[in-house]
């Protein structure tokens, strides 16, 4: 089964914010750069279920040079390959419009995603993608394994409050992988410099028969969530605090 | 007018979710603005009585999707199934939640019709006579306001609880049965089989007071002593979703959309950022009390008292304080 893992490099924290002058993306200063969490666990399944049916893992991400950080880490978990989509678009449209292209363009049996990027919150380009694609998704997704048949995977997915679902699904079909109780692997350091060295293509937008179009949202302003907070801080020294606390939570007991 | 507005309805256990009445309320204030029509959209098995509740909402028409086949919640049917009404009703604007269904049929129905999906938001509102929606980013340590200016129709998904519930006047919404015939589709997955996870004796749902554990506190080292404040509140541990991934407290502790709702009279928040999957399950507690060194955690969004510094400072005070005034009662 060949594989195709799409993740995302976010940033840990982010300092100064900014609104592009094109109002279509936010600019920052970031405190480090990371694979996002749920991608982590997206990339750890996806490249045991490429070995395990003898296929071929892919990792792909679109953004600018900094991201290739992630694709390292892809590859130092032994991916087999890596591309990364020239782009500073960051809107949820354009990103998935863009990755299924390029995807696209490639033999592939299976796509993963993560549920929800940390950067965005959006939840919206793995499904896009699939649906780009004509290809079947499951969202929220926990274990995957090969189907009853080689042209099927059987998935666990969650439905919310505690229920799930498992469910077989036709390939080719793209999968958004929850985080989960099975902690994704480390890279140790030799590995990580190893995958350094690794090629990674890298695909520009104008090679993707992309018309360029405007992104479907404009950023009108940024702002802490501060500006909407109605609680009430409470400050002083820990030990005022706490037994102000606790003069309210007897109020309501 | 600029479209007619459609509302997808969710239920929980039997009964319309609340996120529903909240969806219905932006509705009628988007639509009494644009002179359009609001309508409802419910699919499910047995919907009889939760069309009846609806009656009472402001929509003015409800389209209802039902057949037995719909009991079991298939994803890519009750997508198709949308996609349908959607095609048929033609609206404008589509308002959900972002919910499990609502994040896989938002976008899923904005690429099918050729329309906009913007996500996650917490308001909407129409300004110069263009959509403009709040949304969280960057772990919801900063809102962005937007301007929607893609094809239309256009699709907008809402963080349960962040829209006031819709204060029911009566209506008198027309009915109308779509036709459902789950065999002219060719779907593409099988449900195997649908599962409930095992509880085990702990229902957090029940207790006056949660001391609740998020990824803040460190390690799994730190719970004991999270777990003294409880006791001395004579309250219950409680979690954030990482805190039960990585095994610190078992999953029948864990607070959010993929597991519990609670609402106890004190709601403690440790090292939890506020996440709106995290929040939509618990921010309707009595008091919430939120713990963070992050003045910007999306968290003191919904806590009534909030302490901003590092939750092992405050935490021994909070245990002693908690202790006397057990021995005062
Ligand atoms: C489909 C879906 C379903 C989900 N379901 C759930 C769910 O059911 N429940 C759930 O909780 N999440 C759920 N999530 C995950 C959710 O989006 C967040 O990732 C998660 O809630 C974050 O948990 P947290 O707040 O513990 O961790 P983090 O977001 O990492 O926050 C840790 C916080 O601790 C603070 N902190 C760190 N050190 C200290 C210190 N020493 N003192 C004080 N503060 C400190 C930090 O400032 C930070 O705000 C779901 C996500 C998706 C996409
Ligand atoms: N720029 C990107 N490059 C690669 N994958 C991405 C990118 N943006 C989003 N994704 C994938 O889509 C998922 C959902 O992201 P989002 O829709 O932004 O919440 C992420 O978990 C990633 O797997």
């Amino acid at each position: 089964m060949n594989i195709i893992v799409c993740t995302k490099a976010v940033p840990g924290f982010i300092n100064n914010p900014e609104i592009s002058e094109n109002q279509e993306r936010i600019d920052y200063e970031a405190g480090s750069i990371v694979i996002n969490e749920s991608d982590d666990y997206a990339l750890e399944a996806g490249i045991k279920l490429a070995k395990k049916t003898g296929g071929q893992a892919t990792v792909i991400t679109a953004g600018s040079l900094s991201s290739q950080k992630v694709l390292q880490a892809g590859l130092g978990k032994d991916a087999d390959s890596a591309i990364r989509v020239d782009t500073y678009w960051t809107d949820p449209h354009r990103i998935a419009r863009m990755l299924s292209e390029a995807i696209g363009k490639q033999d592939y049996d299976l796509i993963l995603t993560g549920v929800e990027s940390s950067d965005n919150m959006a939840a919206q380009v793995g499904v896009s993608i699939a649906e780009m694609l004509d290809i079947p998704f499951a969202y929220a997704v926990l274990e995957i394994a090969p189907g009853k048949t080689e042209n099927t995977v059987r998935i666990t997915k969650e439905l919310g409050f505690g229920k799930t679902q498992v469910e077989e699904i036709d390939l080719p079909a793209l999968v958004c992988f929850q985080t989960g109780t099975e902690p994704p692997s480390f890279v140790p350091v030799r590995k990580m410099m190893m995958a350094q060295r690794k090629p990674i293509k890298t695909i520009a937008a104008t090679d993707l028969e992309l018309a360029v179009q405007p992104a479907f949202i404009k950023i009108l302003d940024v702002f802490t969530p501060k500006k909407m907070s109605l609680a009430e801080i409470i400050e002083g020294t820990p030990k005022e605090q706490a037994a102000a606390v606790m003069l309210k939570v007897r109020e309501v007991l | 007018m600029q479209g007619k507005i459609l509302v997808l309805a969710e239920q929980k256990d039997g009964e319309i979710d609340n996120i529903t009445w909240e969806l219905l309320g932006k509705g009628r204030a988007i639509a009494d603005q644009w002179e359009s029509p609001l309508a409802v959209l419910i699919v499910g098995a047995e919907l009889s009585p939760l069309v009846e509740t609806l009656k009472a909402s402001s929509a003015d028409l409800i389209l209802v999707a039902q057949n037995a086949s719909l009991k079991d919640y298939n994803a890519e049917l009750y997508t198709s199934i949308i996609a349908d009404a959607v095609k048929s009703y033609n609206p404008g604007l589509v308002l959900m939640g972002y919910t499990y269904k609502g994040m896989e049929a938002g976008p899923a129905l904005s690429i099918r019709m050729g329309g906009t999906m913007v996500s996650h938001c917490t308001d909407l509102a129409v300004e110069d006579s263009k959509l403009v929606a709040v949304r969280s980013i960057f772990g919801g340590t900063l809102l962005s306001k937007i301007r929607i200016e893609g094809p239309s129709p256009h699709f907008v998904s809402f963080e349960k609880g962040s829209l006031p519930r819709e204060n029911l006047p009566c209506g008198n919404a027309k009915i109308e049965s779509i036709t459902v015939d789950p065999e002219g589709w060719r779907l593409r997955s099988r449900i195997i089989e649908t599962l409930k996870a095992d509880k085990g004796d702990i229902d957090i749902t029940k207790a006056k007071i949660l001391v609740s554990v998020g990824r803040g506190v460190g390690g799994p080292d730190k719970i004991p002593m999270l777990r003294q404040l409880a006791d001395a509140l004579c309250g219950e541990l409680s979690c954030s979703r990482p805190v039960a991934d990585m095994g610190w407290l078992p999953f029948a502790h864990q607070v959010g959309i993929s597991a519990n709702t609670v609402a106890p009279d004190v709601y403690f928040a440790c090292g939890i950022s506020g996440a709106s999957q995290h929040v939509t399950a618990m921010r309707d507690s009595t008091m919430i009390i939120a713990i963070n060194k992050d003045p910007n955690a999306p968290i003191f969004r919904v806590a009534d008292y909030g302490i901003v510094g590092d939750l092992f400072d405050v935490i021994p005070h909070l245990i002693e304080e908690a202790k006397s005034l057990a021995r005062g009662r």
